[in-house]
């Protein structure tokens, strides 16, 4: 959890082209991640979180415009020409998706797609490459490794296929693993042994990983620090104990009373007013004002800036109403 | 099965020897009822046409003879009850007789055992080239999506898919042999040279099997121009096909991650995009195969080459019934065993689908 930043995002900003011209996902990001460290990124769909994994990657899709840097083990992937990107993808820095129904090839056996990026990365030989897939699957504890890698993705569960790509993803050893929502799809018991692996793989591999979901509830369990993102931009950011013990955005603030359980104790359930808001309609000022319950008439015109707060938090709110009192 | 090694690949397989014996026995069963019933059709169709078989092959002298007319009709079987010429058809049919063509005056079946081969070369070379220009330039013009490439590629496929066989056929041998003089007028060998040895009736390939280098060349060059001219005509089709079923597939979450594991841009494309995006171009490339023995009757007219597609022509206008009926036979079966095909490598390509 200590060490030096494996990965530091400055001013990440992305544009994508949509129907109605050029718009900004994400605004001006800034984060970093240490050895061993599991960051979790906080939102609600379309707060840009998912955008932001795939330009670390520069996966984004065609027409997309990327500023800022994203220095990786010091060199800036960004400015890596494409064959040099595709030498970090998998095999320093991995992805493992959302749906693990619909991110494993349908028509390739698990032993191919198990080994085809071991043997491009590493220089493996297909045996090779086989045995370094059968010690992955058996290190995220899918049963007879052997014929799982006979087997089509369609003959597992969903939880079980979502360990196969984990292994995938994990098995040219990367450094950090950018995980996108990988319990959203899942059971919520099937949740809790993923999140179990991952914290293993963490201690054990010592792989960095980069937590993506709107779940804070998930969150609290498994990352060290948190990094809320809103319309593209950070609002909160600090220790997990920090940003979800005593939040101080409002909206943080809203995620947190929005979960189910007894996250605030005492506190009913209830949900944020309205939806977040979509790229076309971005609203000036704090892009969370006109939801937000503490909203005075300045939020409506001034993009809160990002500020350290004391408390090792970053926060994005001027009017800081949950700020504690002094006494 | 007791032999079968014991790795687990076994229960990952879905189609048995077993299971696919059983797709194979029903799916000819219901070829079979197929064939007959095309029999009927065909039959019932070559009555309603107005005309009289006599007319169409007897001189103008032999026609004036009431009794030589009779006779014919007689040789025929043309003045049986309709009903009753079916099941006598039937029943040769069972016994593997085609009857005798009127114009050929030949057992039909030898005439089909001479052109048949012909078509299916013709027809073969042609698929091949669509398949290959067509799923190659489709997929080219998916992944420089939006792109001039692209853009050159949709309008020419567009024009490929609008002009008229016949005036590609006419304008391509007007240029190529008429201008240019690159390939024979038509024909499948050159006059003189004699057919390799039958094996299967395609020239280029019994040349190949009999190690006759020069003959293969030869029928190389016969077959070049009509092949790639039918061709052209499916080749705007396929390409539409794969750079819509590519494009459906290239932005699709399992080769988003194809690319997250640092694959190159072309193994990803080969190896992840290709398999599910060729599924539906299997279709249409079976269904290209059927519109192109259609055009093998303009075709082979054009460049002289003695398929079916001419000698279905010939046996149309002439009402020469047993020929026409032979024909139709013939392309039936070829549909059933192209489906057949589809249907079989559609279960090779996705493991998910099992034969039934």
């Amino acid at each position: 959890m200590t060490g030096e930043a494996l990965l530091e995002v400055e001013d990440l900003t992305v544009r994508l082209r949509t129907a109605r011209g050029i718009r900004r996902a994400v605004d001006g990001v800034s984060f970093a991640i240490r050895e061993g460290e599991i960051l979790g990124v906080a939102g609600e769909s379309g707060s840009g979180k998912t955008i932001t994994a795939l330009a670390l990657l520069g996966l984004l899709p065609l027409g997309a415009r990327t500023s800022g840097s994203v220095r990786f083990a010091g060199t800036d992937l960004l400015t890596l020409r494409r064959r040099e990107l595709q030498k970090v993808r998998g095999a320093q820095v991995s992805l493992v998706s959302q749906d693990p129904m619909t991110s494993l090839h349908p028509l390739l056996r698990i032993e191919v797609q198990m080994t085809e990026h071991v043997r491009a990365h590493l220089g493996f030989s297909q045996e090779q490459a086989r045995e370094r897939a059968l010690e992955m699957l058996a290190a995220v504890r899918i049963p007879d490794p052997e014929q799982a890698l006979a087997s089509h993705p369609h003959q597992f569960s969903g939880g079980m296929r979502q360990r196969i790509a984990i292994a995938m993803a994990l098995a040219c050893e990367p450094r950090l693993l950018i995980a996108d929502e990988p319990t959203t799809a899942l059971d919520v018991t099937v949740q809790a042994g993923i999140l179990a692996l991952l914290d293993r793989l963490r201690r054990e591999r010592g792989v960095s990983v980069l937590f993506i979901t709107h779940d804070l509830g998930v969150l609290s369990s498994v990352a060290d620090r948190i990094c809320v993102l809103y319309g593209g931009r950070v609002a909160e950011h600090g220790a997990t104990s920090v940003v979800l013990g005593t939040p101080r955005h409002p909206y943080t603030d809203g995620l947190m009373r929005a979960l189910p359980g007894a996250a605030v104790a005492g506190a009913a359930m209830t949900p944020i007013a309205g939806s977040p808001p979509s790229l076309d309609a971005m609203p000036a000022g704090c892009a969370f004002h006109p939801r937000c319950e503490w909203a005075v008439a300045t939020c409506a015109t001034r993009v809160p800036a990002l500020r350290d707060v004391g408390d090792g938090r970053l926060l994005a709110c001027d009017v800081d109403p949950l700020a504690p009192v002094p006494s | 099965m007791a032999d079968a090694p014991p790795s687990s690949a076994r229960r990952a397989r879905r189609v048995t020897p077993a299971g696919l014996g059983r797709f194979l026995a029903r799916r000819l069963g219901i070829g079979l009822v197929l064939v007959v019933g095309i029999t009927l059709v065909a039959f019932i169709l070559t009555h309603l046409v107005p005309g009289d078989p006599a007319a169409a092959n007897l001189g103008q002298r032999a026609l004036g003879d009431p009794a030589i007319v009779k006779a014919f009709n007689h040789e025929y079987g043309l003045d049986k009850p309709v009903v009753e010429q079916y099941f006598i058809y039937l029943w040769k049919l069972l016994h593997g007789n085609l009857g005798v063509s009127e114009q050929s005056h030949r057992a039909v079946i030898t005439d089909l055992a001479q052109y048949v081969p012909a078509t299916i070369e013709l027809a073969l070379f042609a698929i091949v080239v669509s398949i290959v220009i067509g799923v190659g330039l489709g997929v080219v013009a998916a992944v420089r999506r939006g792109k001039p490439v692209d853009t050159g590629l949709r309008i020419g496929s567009l024009l490929g898919v609008s002009m008229p066989t016949f005036w590609v056929a006419l304008f391509v041998f007007y240029l190529f042999f008429f201008r240019l003089g690159w390939f024979p007028s038509g024909g499948r060998l050159n006059p003189g040279v004699s057919a390799p040895g039958h094996i299967t009736g395609m020239y280029t390939v019994d040349a190949l099997l009999h190690g006759q280098w020069s003959l293969f060349v030869d029928a190389l060059d016969h077959l070049v121009m009509p092949g790639f001219v039918l061709g052209i005509f499916t080749v705007g089709t396929v390409l539409r096909f794969t750079r819509a079923s590519v494009l459906e597939v290239i932005n699709l979450d399992y080769v988003r991650a194809a690319r997250a594991k640092g694959l190159s841009e072309w193994t990803v494309v080969r190896r992840h995009v290709m398999r599910p995006a060729l599924l539906p171009i299997a279709t249409v490339a079976g269904l290209a195969f059927g519109s192109l023995l259609s055009g093998t009757v303009l075709v082979e007219n054009i460049y002289s080459w003695p398929g079916i597609g001419e000698y279905a022509y010939l046996s149309a206008v002439n009402l020469d019934l047993p020929a026409i009926m032979g024909v139709s036979i013939v392309v039936a079966i070829i549909y059933i065993v192209i489906n057949l095909l589809v249907d079989l490598l559609y279960s090779i390509l996705d493991p998910r689908i099992e034969l039934r």
